[in-house]
């Protein structure tokens, strides 16, 4: 019993009021009494509400029933714990009163006993309800504040950078740091903290810091990935192991970082258990930089560095994501880039994409802009970066259905008959890379991508194979497909027509197709 | 049975119930040949020959030479060929290949 705790009784009968006030104050409560739901409301004032712990009400009074009451009162505080006692003949109240919220019911004539237990009860409850809503605000104002420093620390150098966070719950595991640890040298990094509750959202609030006094002190990224491994390894991961617990891989970290190099105008990209990044040019032209997955930090105290070095000469921008991001996009049949181009588009909307509401896991995505800002909004963003296998010609239906989905989720401005233009003109293509380039064989590769510009309002096809084309004259086929009706290089004829600009190379093992509306 | 001969009126039908496309062109092709198979005769007794397509949203290269040798087939008995269709990318499909100069196009 909380001797502290205050309890609200309301009874129009003078003689059940003064008893139950007495049997309470009794216990060491301290009580207040209401004649009826009148008084009450006035006891419950939006000022004092918060201090009761407990109401304890008849069910029926001159102006309102107590369900009346616990309706009210559910309105205000949801966790203030109300006992509701019947008379004979009322028992059909009390399924009622339970789906209206009510902790718990007690017959006339209230047994003493029955009191003090339904009371104790009904106060712990609302202290362990408040409880809670306190943690669940504490934890939204984590997860705020997680969201405001998210790339918001100093240095970066002359990068701008779109962080689009959602946890998973109100707090999460992932994080973004902006760096320069010299003059000519910026970048940033992003980690993910496996799991997605609060020792996620505690472990990358650690880690974070020690990235920013490492990062101070000019460390390297490779030093810094090793002392997270060190640190995951000898301390998280040994955590308990002192009372018992058995040691294991408790955190893991998956990483990324991009060095850039403004004198050498490379990137330097080291990742580890996390998706690679995609570096793309002003015009569209994308690829994805080293390889996915590997495994995180604090598996394995070998770790075997791979930087890979892309050259940034060109400007463009690096999009890099954590696997949460792959897993909604994988869930609704679209790809990556279309996801990540829609998230950024309905942040810029202060929006939230309906895709991302059964997450599993915490996204956290992130552009960084190498091009001057003037020139990114005339820059093509990557929307599709595939590579198909020669065999893969009897999948034509799934891929553009496939492509299809990723468009409309990226792009749902473009009108529908030009939606038919293009994946009409990237399936030809496709096919015809899998059959002449690739020689349908499972062994060779076609490249496929689509990129979107929304200010210049055009959708940009590429579309490469390594087969050494073959010479063509498409204004004579074409002349000769409409007047003879020859079948010959018909698919050519309408990726030429179906697009607003096409450009074959290598002898059009290689075709470039804009899109304009 | 989606291609029926219509001899009361004169003309063969075949219906294709949805997009006209490199996976299922040869479906087509096979169910062209038993239409026409069925349906021949000295003199053959039909006039016309109707390609049902209200339910395409799109023709691509190899659904446009299918199109092409039903029409070439068509022509060889001396009769027309008509396309019905609905949605407007097929209309623009035929009248960018030109194939509009060949086939009467009629929309649904």
């Amino acid at each position: 019993m909380n001797p502290a705790s205050r309890i609200l009784v309301v009874e129009d009968d003078p003689i059940s009021r003064s008893f139950l006030q007495f049997a309470l104050r009794k216990q060491g409560y301290d009580v207040a009494a209401a004649e009826n739901a009148t008084d009450a409301w006035g006891a419950l004032s939006p000022a004092d509400i918060r201090t009761f712990d407990c109401v304890l009400t008849d069910y029926r009074m001159p102006d309102n029933t107590g369900l009346e009451l616990l309706s009210w009162i559910q309105q205000r505080d949801p966790s203030l714990a109300t006992i509701i006692i019947t008379a004979e003949g009322e028992k059909h109240l009390v399924t009622e009163s339970l789906r209206g919220g009510a902790t718990d019911f007690l017959d006339k004539p209230v047994a003493l006993e029955k009191l003090h237990s339904a009371v104790a009860a009904a106060i712990r409850r609302t202290h362990r309800q408040r409880h809670l809503d306190e943690s669940e605000a504490a934890v939204k104002t984590l997860g705020r504040a997680q969201e405001r420093m998210l790339g918001t620390e100093p240095g970066g150098g002359p990068v701008r950078v779109e962080v689009c966070f959602h946890p998973k719950h109100e707090a999460g595991g992932d994080f973004f740091s902006r760096f320069q640890p010299t003059a000519d040298h910026f970048g940033c990094l992003l980690t993910d903290v496996s799991g997605h509750d609060l020792q996620a959202a505690f472990i990358s609030a650690y880690f974070q810091g020690i990235v920013r006094g490492m990062l101070e002190r000019a460390a390297p990224m490779t030093e810094i990935f090793a002392t997270f491994n060190r640190l995951l390894l000898e301390e998280w991961n040994q955590l308990g192991a002192a009372s018992g617990e058995p040691a294991g891989i408790k955190a893991s970290v998956a990483a990324c970082a991009i060095t850039i190099d403004a004198v050498a105008q490379t990137a330097t990209v080291l990742a580890h258990g996390m998706p690679a990044p995609i570096y793309w040019l002003p015009d569209g032209d994308a690829r994805v930089v080293g390889e996915n997955g590997g495994f995180p930090l604090g598996w394995f105290s070998e770790l075997i560095f791979q930087n890979v070095v892309q050259t940034v000469a060109g400007g463009g921008a690096f999009c890099l994501w954590t696997d949460g991001l792959e897993q909604v996009a994988q869930e609704n049949g679209v790809s990556e880039l279309s996801l990540a181009c829609a998230l950024q588009a309905a942040k810029g909307r202060s929006q939230r994409l309906a895709e991302i509401d059964s997450a599993a896991d915490d996204i956290l995505l992130a552009d960084v802009w190498l091009s001057p800002a003037h020139l990114m909004g005339e820059a093509f963003r990557p929307l599709l970066l595939e590579q198909y296998y020669g065999g893969q010609c009897g999948e034509i239906d799934q891929l553009q259905a496939y492509w299809r989905r990723s468009l409309l989720l990226a792009m749902p401005e473009l009108p529908e008959s030009r939606q038919h233009d293009v994946l009409l003109a990237a399936r030809e293509a496709l096919l015809n890379a899998l059959k002449h380039g690739c020689g349908e064989s499972p062994a060779r590769l076609a490249s496929f991508q689509i990129a979107g510009c929304s200010s210049r309002r055009t959708l940009r096809v590429r579309v490469n194979d390594s087969g050494p084309g073959h010479h063509f004259d498409l204004a004579h086929h074409q002349k000769l497909a409409a007047e003879e009706l020859l079948t010959e290089h018909r698919g050519l004829i309408l990726i030429n027509q179906l697009s607003s600009r096409v450009d074959f190379k290598r002898n059009g093992a290689g075709v470039t197709m804009d899109f304009s509306w | 049975m989606n291609s029926h001969p219509n001899s009361g009126e004169e003309t063969l039908t075949l219906c294709v119930p949805g997009d006209l496309i490199s996976t299922n062109v040869e479906t087509f092709r096979t169910e062209a040949d038993s239409l026409f198979g069925t349906a021949a005769g000295t003199p053959p007794k039909w006039h016309r020959f109707i390609l049902d397509l209200t339910a395409a949203k799109m023709v691509d290269s190899a659904g446009l030479n299918l199109v092409v040798s039903l029409l070439k087939r068509v022509q060889s008995q001396g009769a027309k060929m008509q396309i019905t269709y609905s949605s407007p990318n097929i209309l623009r499909t035929f009248t960018f290949t030109r194939l509009d100069k060949h086939v009467e196009l009629v929309k649904a």
